[in-house]
């Protein structure tokens, strides 16, 4: 039983490469965008179709973000998704989103891991 | 540290501090402040009790902070003066008054808390400033995630963390988790040539101190993967460079150029992103990291600089000239990283550079006051006495200890024939231990002496000092060296390792008990130098040496002096060479007791240190000088490159060539508008093996010189590395800040000059763009470097060693860096290896100051074990003559035969003369054959047999 989680995350939040995502017992899927502002609610679904468990969105801290405001859109955008994965009926909690220091892998794997435990959580109920 | 703590000449205030300087040179007054140390060292026998019983903590300094030690205590076993301390901000009865533990347990009574700060005034007539250098600020250290993640160390840290007495005992282990790291990482440049901490200098070291520790964390764990990461890297000291390459392919460490910009941790390990020269990003996980740190000004330089009313350059350090880089002002020196970051050879170097300075100022008053060391007149009774053998065992610390079973050793010993008194020593050559050998000697009279210890190439000297101090002749000790020969090449089977040392004591047991006392030999100085070579190197070193009261011959091959620096017009740090020179030669030829020869070369020099006699070839006569020294500042050339066009086109010239262009102003350069310089150009694995240490520099001040000229000028620099080092740094930031291009190229893809048309154009393999550039040059300046000359005839009269690459070899590079190991010769300036001016000019006056020491003695003592001509059985044949490296044989007629006659006092005792001697006439004094043999019988003789000869031994006794 593999388990697979989704990553959409804006370049600055970390520079976490693959020897990092080794530790995580499951497939990754990374998506990169120069600003999580620029991630829209169809990006986010995408990636469930791609067989994802769970979803993490991680922006910047919401002061240091360097487009002012990208990250608080994300924000909003992973509330929609969340509102469109609950009204046909899936968990809202598979996709969250995490402010994160920029340019420290540390807390973002920490992140990862979260996201993941949620995606384990998921595929041992359905 | 050992030899300063026992000269009766030198005093050591420890916690002491200056308060106040007032006077003049010649005649201060300074007023020291010494902090109580609550133990009295006169009476401390460094035993240890206090700090075993002193229940308060505190956190070890010494180490690093890594590990915890007592209020009471002493930092290393071999500190100086030997003696325990009490740190007045732990101790409970300083601050609470209770406790008292220590003075009940201390059996001498050493422990005094009535002591208070004292304020002694000094009378000195000059004053020599060696603070060191500081730690680099914590902030600069925290955006590599120092002091947030446990895991990322300075290389301080890690030097404890490998040393046996060190808090882990030598094992690498990282401090989160107490595992073994695999994967290791140097960040070099950490708190240097980084404007954000402030720090915009090269502090110099870190690039080679990082390779050997590198090294040293392989030999401790081999299973370590180590990759450093460097900007430039500056190995650019003599014999660098090599070492460097050695390092890296011995202990298969990986080298990146990149500059991390900083450490995070992910999941217990740390990982690091980083830019590599193609323009890749790349990104891995480690887990141990270690900053090289940098070196800073030392902590309260400014309150120094107060004090003592000397000036500090901007970044805290000693400001200084080119022109007399070691002095602060009249009577007032600097010494070591205080004058700026530097390495130990370079630091060492400098301090005698200072004490010539302070010769110089007081050499009227040389001896006065000066106490010499006497020593009781020789037992005879205890000599005639049988052999009766004392052993010592030494720990080391842990070095031998922590292989060997060293209580089984001394048992042993004391079972073997001519032994009546054996004993272990924790450190056999701390001073406490030395006073205890005396004690022994006494009380069992001993009259041979068995060190189980170290080498006796470094401790030898103390032990027989011991010796004599306690009336017994100094060749009377044999040392069997149980640390480098077993317990650390055999530290992985500690029994066999015990057996050996046991072998190796009653080897050196059996031999002890062969030796025979050796007489000392006096001989008289020729109050004289001899410098040979007229440029800036000689001329200041006969300087010195004339200032502190003594006749030198400077001689010139050319017919003007002043040599290479003839040729220079400008200086980095911004000074007229030219004038440095002039007043150099105006000094020179104006002082009464320097004898200049122009135009003259040395055709021979005969006789030893204190008595040499030379032969000098001048214009139409020569010359007989006698002396007592020669200080060789022979000097080297600008090397002449093979290809890049050079001599074929007018377009191609070296740096001195187009630094003579730049002094005549923008008439020499009318049309010149892009230069391209390339560094290393026949340097570095070319046709000269080595870095030749100042191109770089010479390169980026001939830069500036042009931009200053030609503002809209261009100047490219193609190089390998710059090795702008300490704060030649800011001159590089400053020609980037000017636009000068700074290009890479590869070693193994070095640029070319081609001709195209009239002019010249210069392809380099840029490796950013992945393809070949073509730069069209007005100007190509080659950085040639320094090359010895091909010939070095007065080194060949001499038979000083030279190394691979012609250039003088020093007898030691650390302890005795202007020292050849020819005694009575000493080497300075481009003849030692390449440097700039500044360095060249302090070099001068250590050879100087050493060079002064036998001169200013008088006489010199002759080392005993020399070698010794038994005439009846000499037949004459003279391959001793030739064998020996230190023209200490000479050949004489005796009653109308050849005879070989050993000069005693040029003698080093190598043995080369009696391993030839055809007729075993000449013996080596030490190293009779008999004690060799008897050395080699007790090493066959088999234990069980051994035995038995003892029980023998005790029957019939």
């Amino acid at each position: 039983m593999s388990v697979t989680i989704g990553i959409l995350c804006c370049h600055y939040t970390n520079q976490a490469g693959e020897e990092d995502f080794r530790l995580i017992p499951g497939t990754v899927i990374v998506k990169r965008y120069p600003c999580s502002g620029h991630i829209e609610v169809v990006d986010i679904l995408k990636t469930f179709e791609e067989g994802a468990e769970a979803v993490l969105v991680a922006g910047c801290e919401k002061e240091s973000c360097h487009n002012l405001s990208g990250s608080s859109r994300a924000e909003k955008k992973v509330l929609g998704a969340r509102k469109i994965l609950e009204e046909i009926g899936l968990e809202g909690e598979r996709v969250r989103f995490a402010f994160l220091p920029r340019l420290d892998t540390g807390p973002f794997m920490a992140e990862v891991k979260k996201t993941f435990e949620t995606a384990l959580k998921m595929k041992s109920k359905s | 540290m050992v030899e300063a703590g026992r000269s009766p000449n030198i005093e050591i205030l420890t916690l002491a501090e200056v308060e106040e300087l007032s006077g003049k040179p010649g005649n201060f007054k300074a007023r020291v402040r010494i902090k109580p140390r609550y133990i009295d060292p006169e009476k401390c026998t460094a035993c240890g009790q206090c700090m075993q019983y002193c229940p308060r903590e505190a956190v070890d300094e010494y180490n690093e902070r890594l590990d915890f030690t007592r209020a009471a205590r002493i930092d290393f076993a071999q500190a100086v003066p030997t003696a325990y301390y009490i740190d007045e901000e732990r101790c409970l009865h300083l601050n609470h008054e209770t406790c008292m533990i220590c003075t009940n347990v201390c059996g001498p009574k050493a422990i005094d808390f009535s002591q208070r700060p004292e304020v002694r005034d000094l009378e000195v007539g000059a004053v020599v400033l060696c603070p060191g250098f500081g730690e680099v600020p914590e902030e600069a250290l925290e955006k590599y995630g120092y002091g947030i993640y446990p895991d990322v160390m300075t290389s301080l840290e890690i030097e404890r963390l490998m040393c046996v007495s060190g808090p882990t005992e030598g094992e690498i282990l990282r401090p989160s988790d107490l595992s073994h790291p695999r994967k290791i990482a140097f960040l070099q440049c950490v708190g240097s040539r980084d404007v954000s901490c402030g720090r915009p200098y090269c502090s110099s070291v870190c690039c080679m101190y990082a390779i050997k520790e590198a090294s040293m964390l392989k030999e401790h764990a081999p299973e370590a993967e180590i990759t450093l990461f460097f900007m430039d890297i500056r190995t650019m000291g003599k014999g660098f460079d090599a070492a460097f390459e050695r390092a890296v392919e011995k202990y298969g460490l990986r080298v990146v150029r990149a500059r991390i910009p900083k450490v995070e941790a992910t999941d217990g390990r740390l990982g690091l992103s980083y830019v590599t020269e193609d323009g890749k990003v790349h990104r891995e996980l480690f887990d141990l990291v270690v900053l090289s740190v940098g070196l800073s000004a030392p902590a309260g330089a400014e309150e120094l600089a107060r004090r003592f009313g000397i000036e500090l350059n901007p970044f805290g350090f000693a400001k200084t000239s080119a022109a007399d880089p070691l002095t602060l002002k009249p009577g007032l020196y600097v010494a070591g990283a205080f004058q700026g970051p530097k390495d130990i050879p370079e630091s060492v170097m400098q301090a005698s550079g200072a004490a010539a300075r302070v010769s110089e100022l007081l050499a009227e008053v040389r001896k006065q006051d000066a106490v010499e060391k006497s020593f009781p007149p020789e037992d005879e009774e205890l000599l005639s006495l049988e052999p009766r053998v004392g052993v010592f065992v030494c720990h080391c610390g842990v070095n031998i200890a922590g292989v060997i079973d060293v209580q089984r050793v001394k048992d042993y010993a004391a079972t073997l024939p001519g032994v009546v008194y054996a004993d272990t020593l924790v450190y056999s050559c701390a001073q406490d231990s030395l006073e205890r050998l005396r004690e022994v000697i006494h009380e069992h009279r001993l009259n041979r002496l068995v060190i189980a210890a170290c080498s006796p190439r470094t401790h030898e000297p103390l032990f027989q000092e011991t010796l004599r101090e306690a009336g017994l002749n100094l060749a009377l000790v044999e040392m069997a060296n149980i640390r480098d020969q077993c317990a650390w090449v055999h530290a992985d089977d500690p029994e066999a390792a015990t057996r050996k040392a046991m072998d190796q004591v009653r080897m050196a047991v059996a031999k002890a008990r062969r030796l025979k006392p050796l007489e000392l030999q006096k001989v008289k100085v020729t109050p004289a130098a001899l410098v040979v070579g007229g440029g800036a190197a000689g001329m200041t070193a006969a300087l010195s040496i004339a200032d502190q009261g003594f006749e030198v011959h400077l001689v010139e091959k050319e017919k003007e002096l002043g040599g290479n620096l003839r040729r220079v017009r400008f200086l980095a740090e911004g000074e007229n060479p030219q004038k440095i020179l002039k007043d150099l030669i105006k000094r020179v030829e104006k002082h009464p007791k320097i004898q200049v020869y122009t135009g003259a070369t040395v055709e021979n020099i005969s006789g030893y240190v204190g008595n040499f006699t030379s032969t000098l070839r001048l214009a139409e006569e020569s010359k007989v000088v006698n002396h007592g020294v020669v200080v060789l500042a022979t000097g080297a050339r600008e090397h002449r490159p093979q290809g890049y066009l050079y001599g074929e086109s007018p377009k191609v010239v070296t740096q001195l060539e187009f630094e003579e262009k730049l002094s005549q102003g923008k008439k020499g350069l009318s049309r010149v508008k892009r230069v391209v310089m390339i560094q290393c150009a026949g340097s570095r694995g070319e046709e000269l093996p080595y870095c030749s240490r100042l191109c770089c520099q010479q390169a980026v001040k001939n830069a500036l010189k042009f931009k200053e000229l030609r503002p809209e000028g261009e100047v490219y620099i193609l190089y390998r590395d710059m090795r702008t080092y300490g704060f030649y740094e800011e001159l590089y930031r400053e020609a980037r800040a000017r636009g000068v291009v700074f290009l890479r190229y590869q070693p193994e893809r070095r640029p070319e000059v081609v001709k195209k048309g009239r002019g010249v154009r210069v392809k380099i393999y840029d490796a950013l763009l992945k393809e070949e550039m073509e730069i069209p040059a007005d100007l190509v300046v080659l950085s040639v470097g320094v090359e010895a000359e091909a010939e070095n005839p007065v080194a060949q009269i001499l038979k000083t060693p030279l190394t691979p690459e012609g250039f003088v070899l020093e007898a030691h590079v650390k302890l005795r860096p202007v020292e050849v190991a020819v005694d009575g010769v000493y080497v300075c300036g481009l003849a030692h290896g390449p440097k700039p001016l500044a360095e060249t000019l302090a070099q001068a006056r250590a050879a100087a100051a050493k060079a002064a020491i036998p001169l200013a003695k008088g006489y010199v003592e002759v080392q005993p074990i020399v070698s010794r001509v038994e005439e009846s059985k000499c037949i004459g044949c003279g391959i001793c003559v030739a064998l020996c490296p230190y023209k200490a044989i000479e050949l004489i007629k005796v009653d109308k035969r050849r005879k070989a006659r050993v000069i005693s006092a040029a003698c080093k005792g190598c043995g080369v003369c009696g391993a030839h001697c055809p007729v075993f006439a000449i013996t080596l004094g030490g190293f009779t054959d008999e004690a060799i043999l008897e050395q080699i019988r007790a090493f066959g003789l088999p234990e069980a047999e051994e035995k038995s000869v003892t029980e023998e031994a005790q029957e019939a006794a």
